[in-house]
């Protein structure tokens, strides 16, 4: 099928990058095609479960187990999995791919309109020059060709948009904000906080950076603080692609999206040197099908950004589009977290909270603020540590002795105060931690699956290390009792902040992008999500994603303007 | 309340779960749970257990309710929790997890023909109650003590930097768990996330819509259910 309509602009990808690129391209007046490898999901209306009470859930939240072993082996294990959520993660089963030596790597995927942004943490950090720098000075991974100053405006542009809740700490390496009113802390916090910037000066207990809105903001509804955002929220009330973007690109009247479309391939036109559009695979019919435009974004997520890189070869690009490198697919990051400490809140027996806030408190990093291993404890970089406080519900219930009428009137009043931190541990860029595509096996559309090559390196462990040590001697110092650290020895992905198969940098022999996310190799081509990292800091990456995008937009429609392209 | 109209809107709210979960939840699963919902005077009546035979079934139910018995609010036998029990063996458990609580509830009967020649629910109130402390005893066996040692000891008043020092939580041991634990924790689950307890013994409020963070707490304020 030969299409008569050619596009200004091709998206790949409708989650928080594939959005924010069809909004941006949109208003700035292109023709703008968004093709969505999964089903198409309505804002509020295909929000299924945002209604049901918990008793109303067939197996009371845990879910159908044999059902989760064998077609959500991986997925389940994401906190935000379960029986009102399923319903936007993969089927394992039917999306493989593998990894090598079986060495698991939990690849978190949702494939259907809006992708992970209906999914995500929504903690918004801004990088700097500590992050921008850091490949430069420790001589990991390549430098990255941008600096604070070059994002700034685009995070400032960007943060307006999306609506972020927190304050502002004027520290240098987290970079101030423009925010709305921050979420509270509740009384233990609070307490906690005092002692704990009391005994370790220049360290902070902060309320996280939250896509969750205190006020009404942009036509959407303030935060009903119900908690339960992976369900879908029809107040619009945290940012997604279905809440935001997407509905702001709809509105320009240039917007097209194609759902149930896998891209299979970029397509490549070697006489004109440029990325012609997309050949799709129907998830239905199976049939290939062709979308041409003047732009391509790529916007899959890290690892489908690189699949279908790697998967677009041609006579220019026997190994993959764009890939004169060889750096596509190299340099896989994740960050190094579930691990941490835990501890008892003494006293405030009689204060506790109404309802549910949807975040917790943060300490950003405070190790090597001065460059590599400036503190002198053996490792580069460094981590922030989420946090929160809460009291003991109902569920203590079931961990101790005790039945009867005793039981039933003790589990009546809320438990003990109990404070968790869990570190976001920084990993290096290293070209052996790679994604290629397997070379026999395909998937039910036929496309190669993808392989992946992972460790984490003794620099992250020892991250882990001191971070654990130093979560717990900042609970000690902040009056907890019963301290303990706790170590899940996550697999790479858990974090779902893969990032790097396709890195900006400054050189085209070492780097598969330049510093406007476009290929070095392939003008009219841009890769905006998570692949595009050169380092992996150690604050939550999506707001980087999602300014990096803007950017690159308003740079590529210039260039198409001035006959670049 | 629950009026003919909100539970037909329930059954079909349950239908829209049921097919979008893959179809797998059964009409007696919904039964089940829309049992929970209401009031259950007709809790037991016509109810044909899936994974228990009937006596089985109101030994459940007549465990679950010594368990969580009902006081100025409903018990776990008027929400139906062996309902919901009874759906979780059949559909949640392995066939392993469920031979492990049938034998325990056979053997919980076997204890109480020794100690009082009657079968558990033929027993007096205070005899059940006595046989399922004599359980949970075992099933919740007191921790060990972590031994103090001096550095220990002086750790704690002086801050030093050896104060620092934390131990890692012991990784949980892979065996499996005593049968009434498991009868415990499904008895709390179903009766806490049922609507008569999560919003008549707990609190339960849909849509907060805002957050305060620091509330003061009275002699009557209860746990929030979610």
């Amino acid at each position: 099928m030969k299409p008569d309509v050619e596009y200004d602009a091709i998206v790949v990808g409708s989650g928080i990058t594939g959005g924010w690129a069809a909004k941006e391209l949109t208003e700035k007046g292109l023709r703008t095609l968004v093709v969505e490898r999964g089903r198409h999901v309505e804002h509020g209306k295909d929000y299924v479960t945002e209604w049901l009470p918990p008793w109303e859930l067939p197996h009371r939240g845990r879910g159908d187990r044999e059902l989760y072993a064998r077609d959500y082996p991986i997925q389940s294990k994401n906190y935000a999995f379960g029986e009102t959520t399923r319903h936007f993660f993969v089927n394992d089963r039917e999306h493989p791919y593998v990894t090598a030596g079986d060495r698991e790597f939990r690849w978190i995927r949702g494939y259907h309109l809006g992708g992970r942004s209906l999914l995500w943490g929504r903690a918004c950090w801004r990088w700097s020059d500590l992050d921008f720098e850091a490949n430069l000075r420790d001589g990991h991974g390549v430098d990255w060709p941008i600096r604070y100053r070059d994002l700034a405006p685009w995070y400032d542009h960007v943060e307006r948009f999306i609506g972020v809740a927190g304050e502002n700490l004027g520290i240098a390496h987290l970079p101030d904000q423009q925010l709305l009113p921050a979420w509270e802390m509740n009384c233990a916090e609070r307490a906690l906080k005092a002692k704990l910037e009391r005994e370790f000066p220049g360290r902070h207990l902060t309320m996280t950076r939250v896509a969750n809105l205190t006020r009404d903001h942009e036509g959407r509804t303030h935060c009903q603080a119900r908690n339960q955002c992976a369900r879908g929220c029809s107040f619009g009330a945290y940012f997604s692609s279905l809440s935001s973007t997407l509905p702001a690109a709809r509105r320009t009247g240039r917007l097209t999206v194609v759902t149930d479309a896998i891209v299979e391939s970029v397509l490549y036109d070697e006489k004109r040197d440029r990325a012609a559009g997309v050949r799709v695979i129907d998830v239905k019919t199976k049939q290939a099908r062709e979308y041409h435009g003047r732009l391509v974004f790529l916007n899959a997520s890290t690892i489908g950004t690189a699949q279908i890189l790697l998967n677009s070869t041609s006579r220019r690009f026997p190994n993959g589009l764009a890939n004169s490198s060889g750096e596509v697919g190299h340099n896989l990051m994740d960050h190094l977290s579930k691990a941490g400490a835990r501890g008892a809140v003494p006293g405030h027996d009689d204060e506790y909270v109404y309802g549910r806030r949807p975040t917790g408190t943060y300490t950003p990093r405070f190790r090597n603020l001065r460059g590599p291993d400036s503190d002198k404890l053996g490792f580069l970089r460094g981590y922030g540590i989420q946090s929160g406080a809460s009291r003991e519900g109902w569920e203590r219930g079931m961990a101790r002795p005790g039945i009867g009428e005793a039981l039933k009137a003790t589990l009546r009043e809320p438990g003990a105060w109990r404070m968790t931190m869990q570190g976001y541990c920084e990993c290096l860029p290293r070209h052996e931690n790679h994604i290629g595509l397997d070379a026999e096996r395909r998937d039910e559309w036929g496309i190669p699956l993808v392989n992946i090559h992972w460790s984490w390196s003794d620099n992250e462990k020892a991250l882990r290390e001191d971070m654990k040590t130093q979560a717990a001697e900042m609970l000690e110092a902040a009056g907890c009792t019963n301290v303990r650290t706790y170590d899940d020895d996550a697999p790479m992905g858990f974090s779902v902040h893969e990032m790097g198969t396709a890195r900006m940098g400054r050189d085209p022999k070492t780097s598969v992008l330049n510093e406007w996310n476009q290929a070095h190799d392939v003008p009219n081509l841009f890769v905006t999500d998570g692949a595009c990292m050169a380092s992996n800091s150690c604050v939550n990456p999506s707001l980087t994603y999602m300014a990096l995008t803007a950017r690159a937009v308003d740079h590529a429609v210039e260039e198409l303007k001035r006959r670049n392209l | 309340m629950t009026t003919p109209a909100d539970a037909i809107d329930r059954r079909e709210a349950l239908r829209r779960v049921a097919l979008l979960l893959g179809g797998t939840l059964s009409a007696p699963a919904i039964a089940g749970v829309l049992a929970g919902c209401s009031q259950g005077e007709s809790a037991t009546r016509a109810w044909k257990p899936r994974a228990f035979s009937a006596e089985q079934g109101e030994l459940v139910a007549t465990v679950a309710d010594r368990i969580l018995p009902a006081t100025d609010t409903p018990g776990a036998r008027d929400v139906g929790v062996h309902r919901f029990i009874d759906i979780m063996m059949a559909e949640y458990y392995s066939p392993d997890d469920r031979r492990r609580v049938l034998e325990g509830l056979r053997d919980l009967d076997t204890r109480a023909q020794r100690a009082h020649g009657r079968s558990f629910v033929r027993c007096t109130a205070a005899e059940q109650l006595a046989l399922l402390t004599a359980l949970d005893v075992d099933a919740f066996p007191p921790a060990p003590v972590p031994q103090a040692d001096a550095s220990e000891t002086e750790r704690g008043g002086t801050g030093s930097p050896a104060a620092t020092q934390t131990r890692s939580e012991p990784s949980p041991a892979r065996r499996e768990p005593h049968w009434f634990r498991t009868m415990k924790e499904l008895t709390l689950l179903g009766y806490y996330t049922s609507e008569p307890g999560a919003t008549k013994e707990l609190r339960y409020v849909q849509v907060p819509g805002r957050f305060d963070p620091c509330v003061p707490l009275s002699s009557d304020t209860r746990t929030w259910a979610v």
